[in-house]
Parts: C-alpha cells; structure tokens; sequence
C-alpha cells in the first residue's frame, strides 16, 4: 500500500475516532445521569453498592449505539480522497489515482498534507464530567445519606417515651416479669431507632401494638387486682365480724366464717412467700388463720392487714391509671370491689340472728351487682306461675332472618357455660361484636376479655351451688 | 468525449509536457500583444481548447476586436469581422444564391459563401443585429453547419464564433435570446485596463497597434492540442461537484444556497454542466496538470454560468447580478460533498 493509501486511511481512522466520540459522549451522558438516578434510587431501597456497578454495562452499549451511528455517517473512502486531493493540491491526481494508474505521474504527486479535525466538544465533555461526578457522588454517598435523603425521621418521641414509663411501671410493680420488660423496651428502643418518615403506618403499627401489648397487660393486672380487691374487701367484712360481733355467731357459723376467710386469703394468693409484693401478711397470723385459731388480738391485725392490702391493691391501680395503662372506671371498680359493708352485715347478723347461714353472710357482705352474684334480695321460686292461658306467639320471620338462621351453626350446650377464649384482635370494641348471625344463644356469645373474670366467677359460684346438691 | 467509455491511462508526462509548452507560448504571445489582461487570455484560451465559442462583453475601446484579432493571428486560423447592424441580414452572415453565368453561357444559381465560412468569426456588437439575423447564427454556432436551400454545408474546422456586446448604449440593441446565449461557452467581461498598463500602451505603441507575434502556431499544432485536451482526466468526484454545482444554480435544489433561491429564476441547464466540464479539461491543461482538479471547475465556473443564470425582478432590485449569485454559490457548495455535522471543522492547510 503506497503512502497516500496509507494516509488516506489514517485519516478516515481519525475521522471515524473523532465521530465515535462525538456520538458517544451524549450518550454516555445521558446514561449518567439515568444510572446515578438508579443508583441512588436502589441504595435507597437498601440495595449494596457492588452489584450497581453492573451499570458500566450501559456504556458499552452508549459505545456500540455510537459506532453503529459514526459508521453510518462516516464519509466514503472516494470522499476522503478527494477531501485530501483538494486539500493538498493535487489537482486531480489522487482522486484519479483510485481510477487510473497513474504511471509516471505517481512520483509528481504532491505530499499530502493531512488537515486538522476540528471539533468543539466542549459542552458534551463538561456534560460528561457532570454525569460521572454525578454518579460517582450517588456511589459513594453514606447509605445514612441515602436514607435520609428520600425519608425523613418520625417525631415519636413522646410517644416512646411515654410508652417506657408504662413498662417501668408495670416492671416497677411487678405486673410484668423483669426480663418481659426489658424485651419490651428493647423493642421500643429498635422501633423509635427505625422509625423513618418513608413509611409511618408501618411504625405507628408496630407502636400500637406495643401499647397494646402494655395495655392489655395492665388490664389483666386491674382484673386480677379487682378479683383480689373483692376478695379482700369480702375477708375483711367477715374479719371485721368476728372481731366485733362474735357474740352474734354460733360455734358452727364461727367454724364456717373462719374456713372462708382462710379460703379466701388462700383463693388471693397470699402466702407467707408474699406473692404479691407490698402485701405484708404475718406468717404467724396466716397459719392461726388456717388452724382457725385466732384471738381478737390477731383478729385486728388481721383487719389492718386486709385494708392495707386492699388499699395498696388500690394505690397500684391509681398508677396504672395515672399513666394511661387503665381507665377511670376499671379504677373505680378495683376500689369499689375492695369496699365492704360490714355494717350491713352487722345489721343482717343481728335482725337474722341464730338464722343466717355462711351463704346469707357471703350475699350481704356487697351491694349487689351483676358481677358479684345476686343482689340483697335474694331469688326465690315460692309462687311460681301458672302457664295456663299462654302460649308462644307465632309469627312468621322475614326471608332474610329466616336465612340467617338456617345458616346459624348449631353449638353444644354445656351446664358450666360456654366460654370462649378470645384473642386480643378481635377484644377491641362491642360485646356483640363477632356474635354468631341470627344465634339468639348466649351460649355462642362471644366473651370479650373485660368479662372474663366476671363470668369466671359467675359459672364458678353457680357450679359451687349445684355441686353440694349433688 | 465521456468517462463511460474506456479511458486510455492518463496522458504521460512527457506527452502533457510539450502541449503545456504550446498553452504557455501562446499565452505569452498574448500577453504580449495585448497587455495587461493576463487572466482574460488564460480564459480565452480555454474556450479556444474546449472548441466553444466566446462572448467578449465590454465598452467600446476596451480591445475586444484587437484581441480577437490576435488570436487569430497566433492560431493562424482563418479569420472574419462581421460588424452587426439592425440592417444586416441573415443571407449576410451565412451566405447566399447568386445568379451566375457561366462560360457555356448557362445560367445558374451558384452559392456564395458568408463570412461564416472561416475559422475565426467575431460577430461584433452581436445585438445590434435583429433577432432574425442573430438567430442565423444558432445553426452554426451549435452544428457547425448551414443549410440553406435545403443544402447543408460544414463550416470549416475549427470554427468558432467569438462575439463581442457593448453593455451601454442600449437604445435600439436586441438582446440575445436565452436560446443563443446557451451557445456560448463563455461569457467574459473585458474590462478596460490599469493605469500603468494604459501608460505602456501609450508609450510603446503607436496608434495602440500591437506588436506583430514572434511566433505563431500550425494547424497540426491547434488540433494536438485538441486532442490533449480530450484526454485530459476528469476523476468521478470532480464530474459529480460539477452535476451538483449546476443542480444548484435551480432556486428548488436541496443544496441551492439561500441566494440562488431568492434570485434565480432559472438555473442553468444540462449544457452547462458540459460546458463546464470541458473547460475545466482545458484549463487543467494550462495548468500542467493531466486530471482535472476542483480549482479548475471553480476557476470556470464563473465565466460558463454568469450568462445562463435568469434572475427575477428582486436582483433587479436589489442590484445583485449573476456574478454575486455565482460566488456565493460557490462559496456555500462543498466541493467534495463531505457532510460534517456543524460542530466539526476541517482546518485548510496552508500550502508552502
């Protein structure tokens, strides 16, 4: 190859560079600025670093779409040639010299004098650098700055910290296991860690399950100290009676009063091991009680203690409602369960002397209420009625509640009641709620958490009354 | 001749060399009978080689005759001067039936051959003469024959027609119909001379008259010439910058530039593009060169187009003749139809 071929197509070499360039660097641009968009939007989602740098692949490709465009575009060999003909001056001759042979006129040729290849790349090279330091910044940005740059913190502070005071209260009280309540502060510390405006619903969910885990524990804790506050208030009316009244009391009845209180001292847990903190009771004095052999004198301390317990029951359940655990009517029945009417008592004891049995003293110890067992007045079926002269109404039912009862499930009935356990979800709001369609049957009502203690103890004393007739 | 057919290899140096030698003696000899017009003899020997015919446009005085004159003289060509006149006829030019007697005493109609019938013919102030007058010379311009009577007759080889116009003094001229002006290969304006050149004139010639030539050329000579000339090279690129350059010159062409289309009402048409072609192999002769290169078709450009531009009412007014048009043409026309996209440039080397 002669040099004017060889300078022809190192020429249209250079041409074909300097178009490839051209073409590649708007796209490369383009291609910056849409991976660091990526980049950066995948960094986000929590994607690492490393497997984003698969994006170099895009350059290839700007590479490839550039060159298949240059070539398209590249000038013929025909065109170069005449370009360096005119440009060196060779009148003719080299453009002939791809037609003809030139002969004797090949070492006449002009040298050929290569032009220069101007182009003004400026702008698409600044462009490019702002597309690589872009995406070089979307790299090495801090994931915390990635974080945050697409979310923002949750101001849930008072929340969290509202909510760990009502753990340390209910750990300070020993309503919740100390390694319990450290697992549940843990969690809250990591929630208030994470909580991140790109998603609220997801940490105000996780927060309301946590109050609603301390709730509920709390609310089982007002039960129970409900249970025992009654239980108290109950032993101390019967403490108070053989104190004061005993005189009203045979042997037998005083027999009876004194197995009760033990049962019932024995029913709330109280034991010299002082399961319930804060209640102090006097070993000594529990194991007179159980051997029902108490003077006066222990008789009084025994009083004393039961108030106090009573009262500290009710003091723990002021906490719990000063720090929002319960609410001022589940206080107002702790109080009122530990309330005793000895002085009613007294009085029955004394207008019903040598007449009243251990159940007549249990009944009058309360006011009555639907949670405590029948009222003052007692039930009695003296006068029954006679069903002469009635008969069930027929009538017929609507279509819908006729399908709504034959789609009714048929549920066993027991003699000590049905009770359903229900799980937290669906403990949220009326006692109708989640009742079979169309049931009509106590039975298959569902027992919300709130009532289960009452009905504990309402299927519990119905089965201690048809037990001794058995 | 045309690159369709099997071109013989380019002429060799030494046979280029001695044709060269010829273009140079004659131009010299011009030069050196009529001063101080160098470029318009180069010019007038590239119509002469390309066999085309001239038109010298100029005011009176200027030396068109006397140029016409020595040319003929160096070419040793035959040579006539019709003057026009709006009484001059067409049987004036190209000749006419006679009644003659011969010496058996018949009478017969015998043909008297016009002043066409030479080599070298200056129709001077060739639109004084009527249309009809004018157009007697298309025939001729364009066959190298007259017919008359039904008999054609070859005018002699070579023949050419050189005519000269006077721009001014317009009143009772006829323009050339656009059908004639097409004949010509050139169109050149013989402007009149410097201020030195005019004090040689006057101060070495008597009467103006020019020096008699030192050396004039044969006929075998001319027609070598001629000859060289047609196998002057014209490579593929420079025939296609030539079709472009004439599809340009049309106000509707792609790559007509914005002066063409506001002006022109007519581009130039096929005859052109030989034209141009053509005097582009002759020039490229004078320039001692066996291929025809871009310079040359731009050195001819010029003088093949000026004349068959037809511009519209708005050059008129804004007094842009076909001289402008052309150089923006020119200017504006890649020669090597190398599209760049418009952020690239070639920097011109600068040849020492």
């Amino acid at each position: 190859m002669d040099i004017q071929e060889k300078a022809i197509r190192r020429f249209r070499r250079h041409l074909a560079v300097l178009f490839v360039v051209k073409y590649a660097l708007p796209l490369a641009t383009l291609w910056g600025f849409v991976w660091g968009t990526a980049v950066i939007a995948l960094r986000t989602a929590g994607v690492e670093r490393k497997p984003l740098l698969w994006g170099l692949m895009g350059l290839a490709v700007c590479l490839a779409a550039a060159l298949l465009r240059a070539r398209r575009h590249l000038p013929s060999a025909t065109t170069i040639r005449a370009l360096l003909d005119e440009q060196s001056g060779c009148g003719g001759l080299l453009m002939a010299g791809a037609e003809q042979d030139l002969g004797g006129w090949r070492e006449r040729m002009p040298v050929l004098q290569l032009p220069r290849l101007r182009w003004d790349g400026q702008r698409s090279g600044t462009l490019l650098a702002i597309a690589a330091g872009f995406v070089l910044l979307c790299f090495l940005a801090p994931q915390g700055l990635a974080d945050l740059q697409f979310s923002s913190p949750l101001e849930i502070d008072e929340e969290i910290g509202r909510l760990l005071q009502q753990i340390a209260l209910l750990k300070g009280e020993s309503i919740l296991e100390p390694k319990r309540a450290e697992t549940l502060a843990e969690k809250v510390a990591e929630l208030h860690k994470h909580a991140s405006g790109s998603d609220p619903a997801r940490t105000l969910e996780a927060l309301d399950h946590l109050k609603k885990l301390a709730s509920d524990t709390a609310r089982e804790a007002a039960e129970e100290c409900t249970k025992r506050s009654e239980q108290f208030g109950e032993a101390q009316a019967l403490a108070e009676l053989l104190s004061h009244n005993a005189d009203l009391l045979d042997s037998k009845l005083t027999m009876e009063v004194l197995a009760e209180l033990a049962g019932l001292l024995d029913k709330s847990g109280i034991d010299p091991k002082q399961l319930i903190k804060g209640l102090e009771f006097d070993p000594e004095l529990i194991k007179a009680l159980r051997q029902q052999k108490l003077d006066p004198e222990q008789l009084q301390k025994l009083v004393g203690a039961l108030k106090g317990s009573t009262a500290e029951l009710a003091r723990r359940m002021e906490k719990l409602q000063m720090a929002g655990l319960i609410d001022a009517d589940t206080l107002a029945r702790c109080r009122s369960a530990g309330e005793c009417d000895s002085e009613g008592l007294r009085a029955f004891l004394r207008d019903n002397s040598g007449n009243v049995s251990l159940e007549d003293l249990k009944s009058h110890c309360k006011n009555g209420s639907d949670s405590r067992g029948p009222g003052a007045a007692p039930l009695t079926w003296d006068k029954p009625g006679s069903e002469d002269g009635f008969k069930f109404k027929e009538e017929v039912l609507p279509p819908g509640a006729l399908d709504a009862l034959k789609s009714t499930p048929l549920q066993e009935a027991r003699g000590g009641g049905v009770i359903h356990k229900k799980t937290a979800e669906s403990a949220s709001s009326g006692a109708l709620r989640d009742a079979a369609a169309g049931s009509g049957s106590a039975n298959t009502q569902v027992i919300l958490p709130r009532h289960r203690a009452a009905v504990e103890r309402y299927f519990e004393r119905k089965s201690q009354r048809t037990s001794p007739e058995r | 001749m045309s690159n369709d057919t099997p071109s013989p290899a380019l002429l060799p140096p030494e046979s280029l060399a001695p044709a060269v030698e010829l273009t140079n003696r004659l131009r010299e000899q011009l030069d050196r009978q009529l001063l101080g017009r160098s470029d318009l003899h180069s010019l007038v020997l590239v119509a002469i080689l390309s066999r085309g015919h001239l038109l010298l446009e100029g005011v009176p005085g200027v030396g068109k005759t006397a140029l016409v004159k020595a040319l003929a003289q160096l070419l040793h060509l035959d040579f006539k001067r019709v003057q026009f006149t709006p009484d001059l006829m067409p049987g004036d030019i190209l000749g006419t039936h006679i009644l003659q007697e011969t010496a058996e005493g018949r009478r017969e109609m015998v043909f008297r051959p016009g002043p066409v019938f030479t080599n070298l013919l200056l129709a001077d102030e060739i639109n004084r003469a009527s249309p009809k007058t004018q157009s007697a010379l298309l025939e001729a311009m364009q066959e190298r024959a007259v017919t008359l009577l039904g008999t054609t007759r070859p005018l002699p080889e070579p023949f050419f027609v050189l005519a000269s116009q006077n721009p001014i003094e317009l009143e009772g001229t006829y323009p050339l119909p656009e059908a004639q002006l097409d004949r010509f290969l050139f169109k050149l304006v013989v402007s009149t001379v410097e201020v030195d050149v005019l004090d040689r004139i006057i101060s070495t010639r008597r009467h103006g008259a020019p020096p008699p030539p030192t050396w004039t050329m044969h006929g075998d000579e001319l027609r070598q010439l001629f000859s060289i000339v047609d196998r002057i090279y014209l490579p593929r690129p420079v025939s296609r910058y030539v079709a472009r350059l004439v599809a340009a010159t049309h106000a509707g062409a792609a790559e007509a530039p914005p002066t063409v289309r506001s002006y022109v009402a007519h581009g130039a048409s096929p005859r052109a593009a030989i034209a141009i072609a053509e005097a582009a192999r002759a020039y490229a002769l004078l320039a001692g060169r066996p291929t025809v290169g871009f310079e040359d078709v731009k050195a001819v450009a010029a003088p093949v187009l000026n004349h068959r531009l037809i511009l519209n009412y708005k050059a008129r007014l804004d007094q842009v003749d076909s001289f402008a048009v052309i150089r923006e043409l020119l200017a504006a026309l890649e020669e090597t139809g190398l599209n760049l996209p418009a952020d690239m440039k070639i920097s011109e080397v600068h040849h020492g």
